[in-house]
């Protein structure tokens, strides 16, 4: 904090009710301010809050802004300047003003300002209610409460206590904490995976012992006694490879009953004809078939074949041999059935062809009747031949006439297309009186040339027409030789596929011996393999024999794989329940060992909260402690003290009621103690109203007394209007006691010459460093007048003794 | 018929010499005029005042004698023009109306009985004292010195306290970071 601030010196122009520039000094230990009423004190007062603080505290109240009512109302202009000096530095607060605006800065910092206001400075309108707004219960920003929190350091404990609010519960904390919050949530988590585990192990275990057990009663079903759960295991494994080994027997015997199966169905489908004697009267048969049909080939076949062979030749086909003859007579046929087809339709078109030119010529000669025709009447019009060739010219002009220009002589016409077509059509008309006759024939003659150039043109194309000749020798020969080779050739083709018939079954009856003959030699090995022998010697009983042990082998080898699959199933069960139960106890662990940690973490974590909540208790406990201290040691003996200077007869003393609880506000309440200790009511209404008056003042002094500040300086306005003499007497005397051992700076300003007087007198200097200065002011008319005196020490000669 | 208490007075005077009021002579003038007053006491140092003890007249003969005595004075110190207030004690309680209107006019006037303190009573003239609280501000903090140094957290409720001077947030922010620090480091 810097050293206190003395007032040096205050200049004043043209502010509120003071007119022109006043320089005042203000460097004495008492500055006593006279003026009669309206002259000038509460504004020479307000303009040393004004520069001081940046503010007039009395006109902050009211409506609408101060500044029309800072300059004095007969000058556009005014400003006020405090100069402040302390041991080391000098401030000067400096505010210039008009009716709109104020610009400037103060002598004061923030905090030195507050209390200026607050604890410095009493204007005469705060007195008469200062106990009021000192006595209005809880408070918790009033001046009073700024006080006491700053006499008792009590912001920085209640920064404590209100920043560990959250220390007071868990739930508040994790509110503010995330790790804190996610630190529970894990717990919790952890907790209930370990329960989950525990239960799930318990079902585990018991699904694990009961999956032994079965495995167990399976195995002592196939050893036909009790197993040992040590013996278990091996015995398991046993039936497992003897499961494997009949997998293998079943692979191997169902090859075996494949093959016997085969050997079986050839030995079915041969058993009868090689059994019967059917197989030589066949072979007999087939000898006699084959005779006939050589006696045939001798005789009609040959015959067959030079016909054949000449009806091939005009075909363009080779020649054949007596093999191929039921082959080629077909392929015959067809060629000349084809050939026949062609014949006819080739016929057809040459018929169509002579009659389609007989019609062309026909109509040439018509048209070129008509032709001769109509020259003749041609000619027959009486016109002569340059006329009759500018009529056919213009006639040829008429068509390329397209627009309203001339294709002849490049004349426009304007009135267009149907202007020109009626002026050549006028022409034509008086060219000749037979121009229209005339024009007519010549255009059928034209019609007539060009029929007659088209029907020549058809004629010529009908006529280039080349069909192929006609043939000389019929096909219908052939035909008819063909169709009566019919029946001979049918009949050779009969014998012919009997011989093939015959062949073929001795082929099948020999095959069969065969099949049967491999057949005896497979079934043997097959039984050699099975290390079978059987007891029947027919084939096919021994057969039957061999099937039926192989059915038995097949039955019990699947037996042995089905109860090697119930077992391994039973022990894969067990495996994997065990397996899952030996995980379910490691998860167990450690989610057991997790939730242990964590449990750790959330103890400390809570273990630190309820320290800070402790601190926080104990924080409430000295701040409580601090605030008593201030009120009862502090505030309350000062205030008694300075009430008592003032009337020392009054016996009810003022004071603040103790702080009984803990409360975060600060409970003020107004109080009377009487001598034997005894309390009684508010100042208010046990005081006399003068006496609360100076209960009022004595508490202002109290307050300025009580706490350090910056600003040494008492400023009061009127502060005795209410005091009789005595205790104005002995506010004199307190002022006195203030500026000689507190070094306090005071000014005071009063209306009253006498009690100027007295004050003066009262408080004029006692040793050779102190100075009183004595301020008048006089107002006339609209000038105000400022003047001074200054007292300075005078040695005291009056008193001596004998 | 004149009631005098002795012990008051004594006590009076014993008051005024502990508080650096300098006893007079009981014969002393005023600027050639002389005074026999048993009990005057010029202020202490810095002060400038004449201080008497009177006892509380008893009948009209000695009230005009008192008054007489405070006039005759205060014409003194007025002739020497005088800085010096004057005080007037009376002890005993206080005299009839009349003559303490009539004293309070020339001198302030304190009325000594036995209904309060001789001290309380004086208290107007005396020096202040070293008032409580005077010139010292209290720091709420320290009153948590022998909590936290006693406490197993107390390095980290030493932080708590630290932050308290940069205000609500930051001892809610610290008081956050010191449980956070003790889950993260755990979990870590």
């Amino acid at each position: 904090m810097t050293s206190s601030w003395k007032l040096d010196s205050l200049v004043i122009e043209n502010f509120r009710s003071i007119s022109g520039l006043w320089n005042i000094p203000l460097n004495a230990d008492i500055v006593l301010v006279h003026g009669p009423n309206g002259a000038g004190k509460t504004s020479l007062l307000s303009a040393l809050e004004l520069a001081a603080t940046g503010r007039i505290g009395f006109l902050e109240g009211k409506s609408g802004a101060p500044e029309p009512t800072l300059v004095n109302r007969n000058y556009p202009l005014g400003h006020v300047e405090l100069a402040l000096r302390s041991d080391t530095a000098t401030s000067v607060g400096r505010f210039e003003f008009d009716p709109i605006a104020r610009r400037g800065s103060a002598a004061l910092s923030d905090r030195a300002s507050a209390d200026f206001v607050e604890r410095c400075f009493l204007p005469q309108t705060v007195l008469g209610r200062l106990l009021e707004s000192y006595s209005l219960g809880d408070q918790k920003d009033s001046a009073l409460v700024r006080f006491v929190k700053d006499l008792a350091g009590i912001e920085e404990l209640d920064s404590l206590i209100d920043g560990l609010h959250a220390a007071g519960h868990v739930a508040r904390t994790k509110a503010l904490s995330r790790s804190w919050s996610k630190l529970e949530d894990s717990l919790q988590s952890a907790d209930e995976r370990r329960r989950n585990l525990a239960r799930d192990l318990t079902v585990a275990s018991a699904a694990s012992a009961e999956a032994t057990t079965a495995l167990q009663v399976l195995l002592s079903e196939v050893v036909q006694s009790d197993s040992a759960s040590d013996q278990a295991s091996t015995v398991a494994q046993e039936v497992v490879r003897a499961a494997e080994d009949a997998q293998a027997d079943i692979i191997r015997v169902g090859g075996l009953k494949v093959r016997l199966d085969s050997i079986v169905a050839a030995l079915t489908a041969s058993h009868v004809d090689v059994q019967s004697g059917a197989a030589s009267d066949l072979a007999e048969r087939a000898i006699g078939d084959r005779s006939a049909l050589e006696r045939w080939e001798l005789a009609d076949g040959k015959t067959l074949l030079r016909i054949l062979n000449e009806c091939r030749k005009p075909l363009g086909l080779s020649e054949v041999t007596g093999q191929l003859l039921f082959d080629a007579y077909t392929e015959t046929r067809t060629r000349v059935q084809e050939r026949a087809a062609i014949e006819r339709e080739e016929e057809q078109l040459r018929l169509e062809q002579t009659q389609q030119i007989s019609a062309f010529e026909s109509d040439l000669a018509t048209i070129r009747a008509d032709i001769a025709e109509a020259r003749n009447a041609a000619d027959a019009i009486p016109i002569t031949d340059d006329v009759r060739n500018l009529i056919d010219a213009l006639r040829l002009v008429l068509p390329t006439v397209h627009s309203g220009d001339c294709p002849v002589c490049d004349q426009s016409f304007p009135a267009g297309l149907n202007a020109l077509v009626d002026h050549i059509g006028s022409k034509l008309a008086r060219l000749s009186d037979e121009a229209e006759a005339y024009s007519a024939l010549s255009e059928r003659l034209d019609h007539l040339l060009t029929r007659e150039l088209d029907a020549t043109r058809s004629l010529e194309s009908a006529q280039s027409v080349r069909l192929p000749p006609a043939h000389g020798r019929p096909i219908s020969d052939m035909v008819r030789n063909l169709n009566g080779m019919e029946k001979q050739i049918n009949e050779g083709l009969a014998l012919l596929q009997t011989v093939e018939t015959s062949q073929a079954r001795l082929a099948d009856i020999a095959a069969v011996r065969s099949t049967i003959a491999t057949a005896e030699d497979g079934l043997r090995v097959l039984m050699e393999e099975a290390d079978f022998d059987g007891e029947a010697t027919e084939i096919n009983e021994r057969a039957k024999e061999f099937q039926i042990e192989l059915d038995r082998m097949l039955q019990s080898s699947r037996f042995r794989v089905t109860l090697g699959g119930r077992v391994q199933t039973a022990v894969d069960l067990v495996a994997e329940r065990q397996r899952r139960e030996n995980e379910l106890r490691q998860e167990l662990q450690d989610a057991t060992t997790r939730f242990s940690n964590l449990s750790s973490v959330s103890s400390n974590a809570k273990r630190r909260k309820d320290s800070a909540n402790e601190l926080r208790k104990e924080a409430e406990r000295v701040r409580s402690s601090l605030i008593n201290d201030v009120f009862d040691t502090g505030l309350n003996q000062t205030w008694a003290d300075l009430f008592s200077r003032l009337v020392p007869t009054e016996p009810y003393v003022p004071q603040f009621q103790k702080q009984m609880n803990n409360l975060r506000t600060i409970d003020v309440t107004l109080e009377t103690v009487l001598p034997d200790g005894g309390t009684s009511g508010a100042p208010g209404s046990v005081l006399s109203f003068g006496n609360a008056n100076t209960a009022a003042l004595s508490l202002f002094l109290a307050l300025h007394i009580s706490a350090p500040t910056e600003v040494n300086w008492l400023i009061f306005d009127d502060p005795v209007q209410s005091m009789d003499d005595i205790h104005i007497a002995n506010f004199a005397a307190v002022i006195r006691q203030l500026t000689l051992t507190h070094e306090r700076q005071v000014v005071i300003a009063v209306h009253q010459r006498e009690l100027f007087d007295y004050l003066a007198f009262e408080l004029a200097p006692a040793n050779p460093s102190d100075e009183l200065l004595k301020i008048e002011l006089e107002r006339h008319g609209d000038v105000s007048q400022v003047r001074w005196d200054r007292i300075r020490y005078e040695e005291e000669k009056a008193i001596s003794s004998f | 018929m004149e009631t005098i208490d002795h012990e008051l007075r004594e006590r009076a005077n014993q008051v005024l010499a502990e508080n650096g009021f300098v006893q007079l002579p009981s014969q002393f003038q005023v600027g050639g005029i002389q005074f026999d007053v048993p009990d005057v006491f010029l202020g202490p140092p810095g002060t400038l005042s004449l201080t008497i003890l009177l006892d509380r007249p008893s009948g009209r003969e000695e009230s005009g004698r008192v008054y007489w005595l405070a006039q005759r004075l205060a014409r003194a110190l007025d002739a020497q023009d005088s800085r010096r207030s004057m005080n007037v004690v009376i002890v005993g309680g206080p005299p009839e109306d009349k003559l303490l209107a009539d004293m309070q006019t020339i001198a302030r006037v304190l009325v000594l009985d036995r209904t309060l303190e001789v001290k309380r009573l004086l208290g107007p003239l005396l020096p202040f004292g070293p008032l409580a609280t005077m010139g010292v501000s209290m720091s709420g903090l320290e009153g948590l010195d022998n909590f936290v140094r006693g406490s197993k957290e107390s390095s980290g409720l030493q932080s708590l306290v630290r932050a308290a001077s940069e205000g609500e947030k930051a001892v809610e922010m610290a008081y956050l970071r010191w449980i956070d620090s003790s889950i993260e480091r755990s979990e870590s």
